[in-house]
């Protein structure tokens, strides 16, 4: 078999001045080189696999009716593009690039600007999404009227790595999506989730900004490992900076949540592993409900939360220990760097809130500060079972050779 | 009455119990604005002092200088004088020199960092509604009480109420009900203590408004709707001028 490969160069002084009439003659392997220009395109098969190089900022656009692009074969790369305005609907889910039962395509350096979806993997493998700048452009009631940034839906071993999500409904999405990588991405003021897990197992997510979405959620799956990343700012009634429900074992290390409504709740998850974690100036740091089992706690730093813990009752096996806490009171004679004093993790206005949640109007009231003080003096409300019985004296990740201190 | 106040007034300007409280309150947020570059925080931080300590010195400040200047308002009613007169002076003397001590030991800080936000200043106008409720019953409590001591107990039992006896009830109330709905009882009985009120006021418009969730956005969307802030003055207005219609009745009768 003869292997013939060549380039096809799209233009508007060129021979061929239509992407979608070049794309008709191209055969497999081909490149395709756009060079500036607009083309409009609906629902445009890419049927074999082809190289797209863009250059000086050829535009995709939908003109807000159409889907453009829908690549349904191996080994597609696409590079330089900017895909604008795909149509939107409450009845189809248009997206600006969508990529159907394809294995090994790299889809990078792209823009993605003022789309419902931005990009749509099905039932894909081995794909790499790198260096996109994706801006849905709809902050307000994007949590309706909009789509995700990069949605995935039953797809395996995918690398996704230095993109920009903003102004979508969830920045990145995984439905179904296994043994998959998510690294040094930014993912801010999105409607609903910076980043969004549901029933998909053993990936790991790192080194990622997330900040200003109503919060990173972890659903329904297994042995996802999340590490180095910072999530801030994620603040309002239903802001949290890591939302785990039904989440089986896992680790969460080297995190950075900082101002968060929220930083942590658990709801039915269990097993899984929090340490060397910095939890600075949240509301509540972590929120840990009774369902929730086995989980370990340690060598975690929690500075200046209004709350450090709060739950409904905890489970015997959740293990806190060698934290640090800047509330700790406690002293330490014998000098190996622990108090001496067990620390009571859940102070009793907490306790009380969450019976009675109407109770959080006494917030800064002298009443308040009197509770904490009698509850110190006469141990009788909180439920003593929560307690870190090794507090550390000094904090440990926070600032330790300039760490977390520049993300703030 | 203009008169008796302008006397008033200038005698008690010039009092050091006045500046003192103004230093006390400039020394307070000025430290805060200091240590804490969050202005949010310092707000929260003061907040919680004014709301505790500021009743208590104002009331104190008001009926010592009612007792002291007893002599006189006696000589004055010995003149042709309305005796509602000489106790309005003396009221509203009162008034504006602590809100005055207050302004300047509040304001001058906030001023000089250019912290001007809806947390601050609604910090300042609570500030300026609980002076006004506690000179006006700090007065009434003076002119109950013709022994100092007597007039200083009711002051301080006012003043423990106020801050924690009150909440300490409404809080035993929302645990025994609280299977029910129990933000319909709770949020109205916030609104009839000057001093919750003017906490929630502050704390509304600060960050940890996120964590009183529902309850939290139900009691904003009522104090900020047009009836909300209807109550809520109606609430302040009630709290001064019920005092001050006693204790002028009382100041009329009364047998000096």
């Amino acid at each position: 078999m003869i292997l013939i490969v060549s380039m096809i160069k799209v233009c508007d002084d060129c021979k061929f001045k239509d992407l979608k009439e070049a794309l008709k003659l191209t055969n497999r392997g081909d490149t395709v080189l756009v060079v500036g220009g607009k083309y409009v395109l609906n629902e445009v098969i890419i049927d074999k696999p082809l190289v797209l190089l863009g250059k000086d900022d050829p535009v995709i656009d939908g003109n807000g009716k159409y889907e453009m692009l829908i690549v349904k074969s191996d080994s597609v790369i696409i590079r330089g593009f900017i895909f604008k305005n795909s149509g939107f609907g409450f009845v189809k889910d248009y997206s600006a690039l969508r990529i159907k039962n394809c294995t090994g395509c790299i889809i990078e350096g792209n823009r993605f600007v003022n789309n419902m979806w931005a990009m749509y993997w099905e039932n894909s493998e081995r794909g790499i999404i790198r260096n996109n700048y994706i801006d849905g452009g709809r902050i307000k009631g994007a949590g309706t009227y909009s789509g995700n940034g990069i949605h995935l839906w039953h797809c395996k071993r995918m690398l996704i790595e230095n993109n920009e999500i903003t102004g979508h409904r969830d920045g990145i999405y995984f439905e179904f999506v296994d043994s998959s990588i998510i690294r040094n991405n930014r993912s801010y003021k999105n409607a609903r989730y910076g980043l969004h897990f549901m029933y998909s197992n053993d990936d790991v997510y790192y080194d990622n900004v997330f900040s200003g979405n109503g919060a990173v959620a972890v659903m329904y799956s297994k042995r996802i490992l999340m590490f180095r990343n910072t999530f801030k700012g994620h603040w309002g009634g239903t802001g949290y900076g890591i939302l785990l429900k039904d989440v089986y074992n896992g680790e969460i290390k080297d995190n950075l949540f900082y101002k968060n409504t929220i930083g942590l709740l658990f709801d039915n998850s269990h097993n899984l592993k929090v340490h060397n974690n910095v939890f600075l100036e949240n509301g509540i740091a972590i929120k840990l409900w009774a369902s929730s089992t086995k989980n370990k706690f340690y060598e975690n730093d929690f500075i200046g939360n209004t709350f450090d813990i709060t739950t409904n009752n905890v489970s015997p096996d959740v293990v806190f220990v060698e934290n640090y806490y800047d509330t700790y009171e406690g002293y330490d004679i014998d000098g190996d760097g622990f108090g001496d004093v067990p620390h009571r993790l859940v102070r009793v206005f907490s306790v009380l809130t969450d019976m009675v949640p109407t109770l959080y109007l006494f917030l800064k009231s002298p009443l308040q500060d009197l509770l904490e003080t009698l509850e110190k003096a006469f141990p009788t409300i909180i439920p003593s079972l929560i307690e870190d019985k090794r507090p550390r004296m000094e904090i440990i990740n926070y600032g330790k050779n300039g760490k977390f201190k520049q993300e703030i | 009455m203009l008169k008796v106040f302008k006397y008033e007034f200038y005698n008690l300007i010039r009092s050091p119990a006045i500046w003192l409280y103004s230093l006390f309150l400039f020394f307070i947020t000025a430290g805060f604005t200091w240590f804490t570059e969050d202005p949010s925080k310092t707000t929260s931080a003061v907040l919680t002092l004014t709301i505790f300590l500021m009743p208590i010195i104002t009331m104190t400040i008001s009926i010592m200088d009612y007792y002291n200047s007893r002599e006189f308002v006696e000589l004055l009613l010995s003149y042709p004088l309305k005796r509602g007169d000489v106790y309005t002076g003396k009221f509203f003397a009162q008034i504006l020199s602590l809100v005055i001590a207050y302004s300047i030991g509040y304001l001058v800080p906030i001023v000089i960092k250019g912290w001007f936000y809806e947390y601050t200043l609604s910090l300042y106008i609570s500030g300026i509604m609980l002076t006004g409720v506690f000179v006006s019953l700090s007065l009434m409590f003076g002119v109950l009480n013709d022994d100092k001591v007597s007039g200083l107990a009711f002051v301080v039992g006012f003043w423990l109420f106020s801050t924690l006896g009150y909440d300490t009830l409404v809080l035993g109330i929302a645990l025994y009900l609280r299977n029910y709905p129990v933000e319909k009882i709770v949020i109205p009985l916030m609104f009839l203590n000057p001093v919750d009120l003017s906490r929630i006021l502050v704390v509304l418009k600060l960050d940890v408004a996120a964590l009183m969730g529902y309850t939290g956005a139900l009691f904003k969307e009522f104090l900020y709707s047009k009836l909300g802030i209807l109550m809520a003055l109606a609430s302040i207005f009630l709290w001064i001028i019920i005092p001050y219609i006693i204790t002028l009745r009382i100041f009329y009768n009364k047998d000096w």
